[in-house]
């Protein structure tokens, strides 16, 4: 970050008029100050900035899908993503989770605590454990900040190339718009392939700590294989993420002796049943 | 015509759903294991694409039964079954939402599936309703324009923690100690070098 103020100042310095460089000081702070807040956002330490932009980014989904009109249903899915949550290194965090009113089958997370499940992928699933698979892989996003470190990659690309546009900018305002688009933008192209592998690699450990019996994830994705990944309701979903067999068969070499200590936890079958058909009676 | 079809093959399926077993395919040359463990003795070995029928899983595991009188039963890997994508709907605007939990999955689910507790079966009730289909796809994310009232909505449905320990005990789930795994050798090259992304084209 400071070599790129030390070129912004070099390029300014040749190209401008005396007269005018004390106005473009005065920008050049506005971008360290812009900067500044991408650096703190993304790394370790300013929690806020990670918290503001997974609340804009939540609020701009929303605009996209808004929440199931049931109470009920979405404390339900609050207290088993809060359970899971809490068998993680972010469990300070304040968790929130949500289900969609959409029939398409996915699920997003945003940074700094918030999952969100649509209808459609709570329908397919016939267990407690399922829906905490793909819970756990939702909140290994947040764990590992994927999107944050995705939207920090390319705000700081696009500053590069866009330098001289980002010094007029008229307030701090309109970096954090433009990395709110770029957060939309990855719901609709994806992450990086490894994040996702590594999600779900994270995931079944998570719903294994938190007493699940683990296989809830890939018995999800198994129901997954079978709609076809061009069909409407799932075509967002396998544009986003690598192939179910691929992801399948990750898991298998992944799980394989690793898991057979766990294999008598509960499916919670019995209460996420009566949820679902609480879902199915529940009018869009 | 091709709709007609669709729907005599549901079904069948939903019909054919109380059977204690039912039929699949092995996706991989395998081990048929007397019991659910890698140790367990091998029984004998079954080719890819051979047609068994399943019985139950047991975690990893799925109880099978090779087709054919006399044809011994035991043991294999769960991601041993081939898994296959029904056929897209003719129509997407009429089409009902996705079943809940195709054929195969059901089978990976296990004895509770299996056995026509048929919540599942039954719920292509609700495919009734196939009015209203609502989707979410990439233009609406695009289009779409920040909804900070829905956003305090959410909020009111979080969960404090100890409320959730409560909630996870109620179905006896009991936190358990595992460390995160590292990737497997089969899929080392989690790096972000070129030959990766090939694999996948």
């Amino acid at each position: 970050m400071k070599r790129l103020l030390h070129i912004a100042a070099l390029l300014l310095a040749t190209t401008l008029p005396i007269g005018q460089s004390v106005a473009f000081e005065l920008n050049l702070n506005k971008l360290g100050a812009a900067l500044g807040n991408i650096k703190d956002a993304t790394g370790e330490v300013d929690e806020e900035q990670e918290l503001k932009i997974g609340g804009r980014l939540s609020a701009k989904l929303l605009g996209a899908a808004a929440l199931v009109e049931n109470r009920k249903i979405q404390l339900y899915v609050n207290r088993v993503g809060r359970w899971l949550a809490s068998q993680t290194e972010r469990a300070d965090l304040e968790w929130h989770f949500g289900v969609l009113d959409v029939d398409s089958i996915n699920a997003f997370a945003a940074p700094g605590g918030y999952v969100f499940i649509t209808r459609g992928l709570l329908l397919t699933m016939d267990s407690e454990a399922e829906l905490a698979g793909v819970l756990a892989h939702e909140i290994t996003h947040v764990l590992r900040r994927h999107h944050l470190e995705a939207i920090k990659t390319r705000a700081q690309r696009e500053l590069t190339l866009n330098i001289m546009s980002a010094l007029s900018d008229d307030d701090d305002g309109g970096m954090m718009d433009t990395m709110i688009d770029m957060g939309m933008d990855l719901y609709s192209k994806g992450l990086d392939r490894d994040d996702e592998y590594e999600a779900d690699r994270m995931g079944v450990v998570i719903a294994a700590r938190a007493g699940y019996e683990p296989f809830g994830l890939p018995v999800s994705l198994l129901a997954l294989a079978e709609v076809n990944s061009e069909d409407d309701s799932i075509s967002l979903m396998s544009n986003t993420h690598p192939p179910v067999s691929e992801r399948l068969a990750r898991l298998d070499e992944l799980m394989e002796g690793n898991f057979e200590a766990f294999r008598d936890q509960p499916l919670a079958s019995e209460r996420f049943r009566a949820i679902r058909q609480l879902l199915e009676k529940t009018e869009h | 015509m091709a709709a007609i079809r669709l729907a005599s093959l549901i079904l069948i399926a939903t019909l054919a759903a109380p059977c204690l077993a039912r039929p699949g395919i092995i996706s991989a040359d395998t081990e048929l294991r007397k019991r659910p463990y890698r140790s367990a003795p091998v029984i004998t070995e079954i080719a890819k694409d051979t047609q068994v029928d399943v019985v139950r899983r047991q975690g990893y595991w799925l109880k099978i039964k090779l087709a054919g009188d006399d044809q011994p039963d035991g043991w294999i890997k769960l991601f041993k079954l081939r898994y296959e994508a029904t056929p897209a709907p003719v129509s997407t605007t009429d089409s009902k939402p996705p079943a809940s939990g195709g054929f195969f999955a059901n089978l990976a689910r296990g004895a509770t599936s299996l056995f026509g507790s048929s919540s599942r079966s039954s719920n292509d009730s609700h495919g009734t309703s196939t009015i209203g289909i609502r989707g979410l796809g990439a233009e609406d994310l695009e289009t779409a324009g920040p909804n900070p009232a829905e956003l305090r909505r959410l909020m009111r449905f979080t969960v404090e923690e100890e409320e959730a320990a409560d909630f996870a005990d109620e179905a006896s789930l009991a936190a358990a100690d595992m460390d995160y795994l590292l990737p497997s050798k089969g899929a080392a090259s989690e790096s972000n070098d070129d030959s990766d992304t090939e694999e996948f084209q």
